[in-house]
């Protein structure tokens, strides 16, 4: 393997530098943005999950106009179908006349793709998508086509109006890098967002990187190094998520039902080695770990019915978690 | 660009002595930190010495107060210096309290360096290039984060406040109790006294064993030989006592009954019997007189002589020998009846004129008096041991009690007290009843009355009322002086005749002898009677209560 044509220094400037030029679009939501770029950098998959009109297309798009990548956008509905968002063969007919299929490439070649309310799409259009994510190639007719890299599918979901919808099984959510929730701007973002978005002047983002550029800058990311009693702490956050678990906290033997796959050890390795060099770090802290840790888990714990039930939500039993699993050992256990 | 092999080498290199320099004081400030949170424990534990010191006698508390403060010293010591703190411990804590975010213990667990500190130190040869490249990116953040940090500043030394405190609560308690007097001092001043009394009588024991040892007497070797054994055991017994008045009391006494037992009876008036008879016998051979010691074996001369005379002898001269020696025969009938024996013989051949018999009867009288001699010399060794033996015991049984009193009244009554006591056993034993010792360990004159107030039966009086106590005066020939009671033999009980040396108490100044003088006396007595005979346990309160009221 050759050395790499970026070093940590411009990781992390192109990095800031995007984030930056984001940020001139989008007022606030700084944890949304670094969390989407993390997952970016990461080659991963983001789920979104906010109330309509909090700027997640405004997001990726700018996201890709940064980065000087191209951006689609479906909106899941449910009479999706597969072909919609993979492509299809289509019958031309040439000069000639002579009739031959032709592959129409669906909106998924792209290297930003924005899956809007992907729970509204029946799970056969879902699954299309979501091998997409997973292999980053398609399959028409037999043929096998790869995706451009870097690919990055930010799939959003209303949590409100849940009728009619088809939620993700969690097979299928255990898929996404991250999850992350979208806030609802403050006062002073909405005012931000007014005056941005009404007046005479829109501002317009800078082409800071292109596709290469985050290929390269995720190849690097792996190769952050981290000390194994680091990477053991992920292990052990990721054991205590499990009710059966002797050092799991008393709240996930309680209210969990299903604790969190590898993928999301996985999810918090890598997100941690990202913010270890956005920070100017070369290697990964239990800090990093436990900053990646909420929008690493959050969509990969299935609570009970009891929790459902007292509104437990999977961000506090993350929290409990983090709060008991220190770095060393099981600070201890509730019974 | 990857750094040279060598750069790297000494920015290894710098980065372990740095940790090991961070080692250095981590470990002093938690050798500090665990001291001051565990000091309470071992003063703690010497207040507890203390307080127990307090209940039951120690020895030396103040040394077994210090202890726990060794030992604790020597665990803090031992945790502060021994523990193990591998690099990689240390970088870990360096990160931890210095929030270096984990840059030390990634560079000591991931540099080949340290790998054999760290299992898990990945060897750079299979690493690609870019992770090389940032593994020295992170050893070279990391070694400028560590260049900063200074020891001193980053680890300063701490102390546990709280527990300081309780440990200096603690200490003052300490010190109060070991200062505050302690009753139980008392009792181990009277311990070592015991003991020093013990070692007193265990040495002069051991002079007069080598006395006897040394002797050339006419002691029968296989008696001599188990007198020898008894003294040299109850010697042993003495030196080793701990200072338990009890035990060295038991000891002595066991022993004293044991040579007592052997003490024949008559054997003073014996002593005196024989000795008339060799003056008679000595004066009958016309032989000059010796003195005393001489007189039995000049006594065998005579004999021998009174036999080689009778050859020459008439009728009437032998008569009158014979009848002169018939009638010695039956003053030693009672006290030697194989001399008298021989004297009879003697007597009779004499009468006859036959020679020959008159040697052999000469003869017979003579080993006869030799086997008295040798017999007397052995109850005159068995009585010095006895009376050695009383002395120690007398002094073990006063040692560390009333100190200042004791010495006051011990020129003026030890002698008189031991002779007291003698006597009250002569008394015991003229009674016949089955047991000498129950008349010896009685206290004289019912002293124990006499400490009661008539009005009050139950309640004793106070001490203070009664500054002296009347002690009667034993009637006899006269004070301090040798008396000697025949024994009796009957069926009921062994008669003894017991030897009287000094006055009873109050004998040579006045009838009234102060209280504290006496009480001692009586109080050890009882404690024999005890001892030896049995009597219910609830008695036995009853009397240490008793005498415990009546303390001076």
């Amino acid at each position: 393997m050759s050395e790499l044509p970026i070093t940590a220094d411009q990781f992390r400037e192109t990095a800031l530098a995007i984030e930056r030029e984001v940020g001139k679009i989008i007022v606030g939501q700084r944890e949304l943005v670094r969390h989407t770029l993390l997952t970016l950098l990461a080659g991963g998959n983001a789920l979104l999950e906010g109330v309509p009109g909090l700027g997640k297309t405004m997001l990726i798009r700018t996201l890709a106009q940064v980065i000087d990548c191209t951006f689609s956008r479906i909106q899941f509905t449910p009479d999706l179908m597969p072909a919609d968002i993979v492509g299809t063969n289509i019958i031309v007919e040439d000069e000639s006349g002579r009739r031959a299929f032709r592959f129409e490439a669906g909106p998924i070649f792209a290297n930003l793709v924005l899956a809007d309310e992907i729970n509204r799409a029946t799970p056969k259009t879902q699954s299309a998508l979501l091998e997409a994510m997973q292999e980053h190639s398609v399959t028409v007719a037999k043929t096998t086509r790869p995706l451009a890299e870097p690919f990055f599918v930010l799939a959003t979901q209303n949590p409100l109006e849940m009728e009619g919808t088809y939620p993700l099984p969690e097979a299928q959510l255990d898929r996404f890098l991250l999850k992350l929730d979208v806030p609802f701007p403050s006062e002073d973002e909405l005012v931000e967002i007014a005056d941005r978005t009404t007046g005479v002047e829109i501002p317009q983002p800078q082409v800071v990187a292109d596709g290469p550029t985050i290929v390269a800058m995720q190849e690097l990311a792996r190769a952050v190094p981290i000390a194994p009693h680091v990477t053991a702490y992920a292990a052990r956050l990721l054991k205590a998520t499990h009710p059966n678990d002797g050092h799991a906290p008393s709240i996930v033997r309680r209210y969990v039902r299903y604790g969190a796959s590898p993928r999301g050890m996985q999810a918090m390795i890598l997100a941690g080695k990202i913010i270890a060099l956005l920070d100017g770090r070369y290697n990964v802290a239990f800090d990093d770990l436990r900053a990646a840790a909420l929008p690493a888990l959050r969509h990969r714990l299935i609570l009970n019915f009891e929790a459902q039930a007292e509104g437990i939500t999977t961000d506090e039993v993350i929290r409990e978690i983090l709060r008991e699993v220190v770095a060393g050992e099981t600070v201890g256990q509730k019974k | 660009m990857l750094p040279t092999h060598s750069a790297k080498q000494g920015e290894l290199k710098e980065l372990r002595e740095l940790l090991i320099r961070l080692g250095r004081r981590l470990r002093l400030r938690d050798g500090l930190l665990t001291a001051s949170r565990t000091l309470w424990w071992a003063v703690l534990a010497a207040a507890l010495v203390q307080l127990l010191a307090r209940l039951t006698p120690l020895e030396r508390a103040w040394l077994w107060s210090l202890a726990p403060f060794g030992l604790w010293a020597v665990l803090v010591l031992g945790h502060a210096l021994l523990r193990p703190m591998p690099l990689l411990r240390v970088a870990r804590r360096c990160d931890a309290e210095l929030s270096l975010k984990e840059r030390l213990s990634t560079a000591v667990a991931l540099q080949p360096t340290f790998q054999p500190l760290v299992v898990s130190a990945v060897e750079p040869s299979i690493l690609p290039v870019s992770h090389s490249s940032l593994l020295h990116l992170q050893l070279h953040d990391t070694l400028s984060t560590t260049r900063a940090i200074q020891p001193r500043q980053a680890f300063p030394l701490r102390v546990a406040g709280r527990s300081l405190l309780l440990a200096a609560v603690l200490c003052a308690a300490t010190i109060a109790l070991a200062v505050i007097p302690n009753p139980m001092d008392a009792v181990l001043q009277e311990r070592v006294a015991v003991r020093q009394a013990a070692q007193e009588t265990a040495r002069k024991i051991e002079e007069l064993r080598e006395t006897i040892a040394s002797e050339d007497t006419e002691l029968d070797d296989e008696q001599r030989a188990e007198l020898l054994r008894q003294l040299a055991e109850l010697a042993r017994k003495l030196r080793e006592n701990p200072g338990q008045r009890e035990q060295a009391l038991a000891d002595l006494s066991a022993l004293e009954e044991t040579l007592r037992r052997q003490l024949e009876p008559g054997a003073e008036a014996r002593q005196a019997a024989l000795e008339q008879l060799a003056a008679n016998l000595a004066k009958l051979a016309g032989q000059q007189q010796t003195d005393e010691q001489e007189s039995l074996n000049q006594a065998a001369q005579a004999l021998a002589d009174l036999a080689a005379q009778m050859g020459e002898m008439d009728a009437a001269q032998r008569e009158a020998l014979a009848t002169t020696l018939q009638q010695m025969a039956s003053q030693a009938a009672a006290t030697d009846p194989a001399l008298a024996q021989a004297l009879s013989a003697l007597a009779e051949a004499t009468r006859q004129g036959d020679t020959d018999a008159a040697a052999q009867a000469a003869q017979n009288g003579a080993q006869a008096l030799r086997q008295a001699e040798s017999d007397l010399a052995m109850q005159r060794t068995l009585a010095r041991a006895l009376n050695s033996l009383q002395n120690g015991r007398q002094t073990v049984a006063r040692a560390g009690q009333g100190q200042g009193q004791g010495q006051a009244t011990t020129g003026q009554s030890g002698q008189g007290q031991q002779g007291q006591n003698q006597g009250q056993q002569g008394q015991g034993q003229r009674a016949g009843g089955p047991g000498g010792t129950q008349a010896r360990t009685l206290p004289p004159g019912n002293a124990s009355g006499r400490a009661q107030d008539p009005n009050r039966p139950n309640k004793p009086v106070d001490v203070g009322e009664l500054p002296s106590v009347y002690v009667p005066r034993e009637r006899g020939e006269g004070s301090g002086e040798e008396e000697f009671i025949p024994g009796q033999e009957g069926s009921e009980g062994q008669t003894e005749t017991r030897q009287q040396e000094g006055p009873l108490p109050g004998a040579e100044t006045a009838v009234l002898v102060p209280y504290s003088q006496v009480y001692y006396e009586y109080l050890e007595t009882a404690a024999q009677a005890m001892e030896r005979e049995y009597i219910p346990a609830s008695l036995k309160d009853y009397v240490r209560e008793y005498f415990s009221r009546l303390e001076p």
